[in-house]
């Protein structure tokens, strides 16, 4: 039910997510998100100020480049000289890097370092045109550092929108962060795409870096080290439920997997003739849910409402509604909640 | 059945079950009715179901209007799709058979909303019942009458 009722709020025009993308996680530690917050706002008047008395401009002057003194309580962190050597953080940039590779070859993009190559948005943006099959409308080349970090806000907000994380969240990644080249926010936004997306790579797991942070208290600088976890413990491909009888058919018996499409096809089909559509591939046509809760009204004696649904889906957003609609159609006939996320349905990929 | 009734809410009758649309969007579908023998008709509301409790899914479509079917209440006239229920009633009291018994609810809906499927008066019915069947169910909402309007037409057919 929350997917559907996930209220589609209007995209939020880009200086109005200043509030979230400045927040890291140190936000939630003491006064300091308070101070901080004081400060956005401040920025954010001036910047609205600015919008309004400077129409024909719309590039914001404002957020000098990062200046390397700290003010009293400021934090800043960053990776441990020797994380570099940790030869599973190795394994888990050279597995990211490859992936993005993989993904964006056919548009003659070689990533060689995560952090020189990232930084400025553009890959990311390609990355995630890529993944979600979407084009996002940012400019193509950005010199200015401004222009950047205004192309890496809109891609990151389209990204968090992909995850499905809301605008409030805590992200583990922000403009700054990234654009300042700082590794662990960019591993953190990598990893979850790749987790998102269900991107045919195995990440190492439980990797995690040492990461130096230092905070200015009363006038001298102290730092600490805390450790920083990347990657967790997962299933195959990111999956996290228990195995049933479908994992056990994907690795045992291969060459079953036809027949049992084969006659889930033909159940399919008999009832889905009535209403004249017909079923040919299970991978590529039950993604957008709006078989599926056809079927749903044909097997269980109801018809759908065709306001309740997309019958002709576009977006990534209206097939996941679709599915997870089908999927609360299930539930209330009484069927056990699916195992499955909308969002693992409609993920759907051209098989290689 | 007092038609003053269905003035203000969609009242749909099938095997003693009621549905019942009030115009603030709030239904009770499926509640059994029970017939008195001054012909007051009562529904049991402990036993009636309300919409939001099967949202999305609609077991009687042949009783609605196209439009009913593809629009959400609040992008279209509820006395209008409430007027064409009403032709399918007396389409129903007419011929004494159920609109589309050989469908399933989705084919039914499929094919209203989408592929213009509609009841078929057959020859044998009264003139003035099947004219009123037809101007009730006009294609365009708007050009449905209201029920102050059908009123007088089934007095004058009472007589």
């Amino acid at each position: 039910m929350a997917t559907l009722t996930r209220p589609k709020s209007p995209r939020p025009p880009v200086s109005a997510k200043k509030d979230d993308k400045d927040e890291s996680f140190w936000d939630k530690i003491g006064t300091l998100g308070r101070k901080k917050r004081i400060k956005e706002v401040q920025e954010v008047e001036q910047e609205g100020k600015h919008a309004i008395d400077s129409p024909g401009n719309p590039t914001n002057p404002d957020l000098a480049p990062e200046e390397y003194a700290l003010e009293e309580n400021e934090e800043r962190s960053m990776l441990e000289p020797r994380a570099y050597d940790d030869p599973k953080l190795q394994e888990l940039i050279f597995v990211l890097i490859e992936w993005i590779n993989d993904e964006l070859a056919d548009q003659r993009i070689i990533v060689k370092d995560l952090e020189e190559d990232l930084y400025d948005g553009q890959i990311l943006q390609k990355l995630l045109e890529k993944l979600n099959q979407e084009k996002l409308d940012v400019p193509e080349v950005t010199q200015s550092e401004e222009g950047q970090k205004q192309k890496l806000a809109i891609v990151l907000e389209a990204v968090n929108k992909a995850l499905g994380l809301p605008r409030w969240s805590n992200t583990k990644w922000s403009v700054e962060s990234i654009h300042s080249k700082n590794l662990v926010p960019i591993l953190h936004l990598l990893v979850s795409l790749v987790r998102h997306f269900r991107a045919p790579v195995r990440l190492p797991e439980n990797v995690s870096v040492g990461v130096v942070v230092v905070q200015k208290k009363e006038g001298s600088l102290s730092h600490r080290t805390i450790k920083e976890e990347i990657t967790s413990t997962y299933d195959d491909l990111g999956m996290r439920c228990e195995r049933d009888a479908f994992d056990t058919l994907f690795d045992h018996h291969p060459d079953k997997l036809q027949v049992v499409k084969k006659s889930l096809i033909t159940f399919v089909n008999k009832h889905l003739a009535k209403v004249n559509l017909e079923v040919t591939d299970l991978d590529t046509q039950f993604h957008d849910g709006v078989f599926l809760s056809l079927l749903m009204g044909l097997v269980e004696g109801f018809f759908v409402p065709l306001h309740d649904f997309y019958l002709t889906p576009q977006t990534f957003e209206q097939k996941v509604h679709n599915v997870a609609f089908a999927f609360q159609l299930m539930q209330d006939v009484g069927l056990a909640k699916p195992k499955a996320r909308p969002e693992d349905c409609s993920n759907f990929f051209p098989q290689k | 059945m007092n038609i003053e009734f269905l003035k203000c809410k969609h009242l749909l009758i099938r095997d003693r079950r009621a549905t019942i649309q009030f115009q603030t969007n709030l239904a009770i579908v499926n509640g059994p009715i029970f017939i008195d023998e001054d012909l007051t008709a009562r529904i049991n509301m402990a036993d009636a179901q309300f919409s939001f409790q099967q949202r999305g899914r609609c077991y009687y479509p042949a009783w609605m209007s196209p439009e009913a079917l593809q629009k959400k209440p609040g992008d279209r006239n509820l006395e209008a799709c409430d007027m064409w229920s009403f032709a399918v009633l007396l389409w129903e009291l007419a011929t004494r058979e159920v609109p589309f018994a050989d469908l399933t609810p989705m084919e039914v809906g499929m094919k209203v909303a989408l592929e213009g499927l509609r009841i078929t008066i057959p020859p044998g019915i009264s003139s003035h019942l099947s004219k009123l069947i037809r101007i009730c169910m006009n294609e365009d909402p708007g050009k449905r009458p209201t029920f102050d309007m059908v009123l007088p037409i089934l007095d004058k057919m009472k007589r």
